[in-house]
């Protein structure tokens, strides 16, 4: 996984092309979402890893994003549905391009566990755009600030 | 599919999904792993083990180094020495390996491996993402009548008042 400030920022980039309001901020979760469900469980106790990799199958992703609308009211669910899934897409097609010596993503799950990636950068590679990726989730966090969206 | 009707039986059968993914893909995408092998070393002689989910590098020696991890212990032999591969004690690592059988065990033989010596600062960083956006979710949204909605929600307020 690219770090999340990456993943935030990048986020916030695509956002720009959307018309997204009040649902910004579930965009931006989805944009974290899928390691915010795998990594705190398996970097911390390392064999229950395959349990967590279904959260980077868009398939499970789906259910887990249609189950948390449910729990707004019926109005906003289609646009918490939409806005926290395509952020969860933005995430997978970012995780797509990194390089893997073992492993990758299960994009297929369950339909397969076989593994993808593009390969064209090591994990660690945007850490060295920290400097641009910082500033941007910074940018991000403001213009999501309650209140601002409708200034904006 | 977004209704209220039988919004309990969907939210239960959506919960059953994922909870029977997690459970499904920790059987079904299960690597083989050093006990593995171990516990039937003439089986997978030869075969690839994968090593290196979240496992760091322990001691490093000329020609093995230590795999640490919770509750695990472990040494990788490298034929061509450890000299020039860049380990370093409590990086992270992948590695691929093979098993070679040997007086009734058997070790694991490094054939490729790359060190992840800036994970933990990848790691570091992406607490604050999460706390913003936490934060954000806070500001955003409260739990009100069994729902999350916007805390400046138009309906939501004609509903206070």
């Amino acid at each position: 996984m690219p770090d999340l400030v990456t993943h935030l920022a990048a986020g916030f980039l695509a956002s720009r092309f959307f018309r997204l309001g009040r649902f910004l901020v579930l965009f931006y979760l989805g944009a974290l979402l899928p390691d915010l469900l795998s990594r705190p469980f398996h970097i911390p106790f390392p064999p229950i890893f395959p349990a967590t990799q279904p959260f980077h199958a868009p398939l499970v992703l789906f259910a887990f994003c249609w189950l948390a609308a449910l729990f707004f009211r019926a109005e906003a669910r289609r646009g918490v549905f939409a806005a926290l899934y395509a952020g969860c897409l933005s995430h997978l097609l970012l995780d797509l391009l990194q390089t893997h010596l073992i492993g990758g993503y299960i994009w297929l799950f369950p339909f397969s566990t076989r593994t993808y990636s593009l390969g064209f950068a090591e994990p660690e590679y945007f850490l060295d755009y920290l400097w641009l990726t910082l500033p941007l989730s910074l940018l991000a966090f403001s213009l999501a600030w309650p209140g601002r969206e409708r200034k904006g | 599919m977004f209704s209220d009707r039988r919004r309990g039986l969907k939210i239960l059968l959506l919960g059953l999904f994922l909870a029977g993914s997690c459970v499904y893909a920790q059987f079904s995408s299960r690597e083989l792993d050093y006990e593995d092998c171990l516990a039937d070393p003439e089986k997978y002689a030869g075969a690839e083990v994968w090593v290196g989910r979240d496992l760091t590098i322990g001691a490093v020696e000329p020609g093995r180094f230590r795999v640490r991890g919770p509750g695990e212990e472990f040494s990788v032999e490298v034929p061509g020495g450890t000299e020039g591969l860049g380990l370093r004690t409590g990086d992270y690592f992948q590695a691929i390996t093979v098993f070679r059988p040997r007086d009734g065990g058997g070790y694991l033989e490094l054939r490729e491996i790359r060190t992840a010596p800036r994970r933990r600062l990848k790691i570091l960083v992406s607490v604050l993402p999460a706390l913003l956006v936490g934060l954000l979710l806070v500001r955003c949204l409260r739990w009100k009548n069994g729902f999350l909605a916007w805390k400046d929600a138009p309906g939501e307020v004609r509903r206070d008042a």
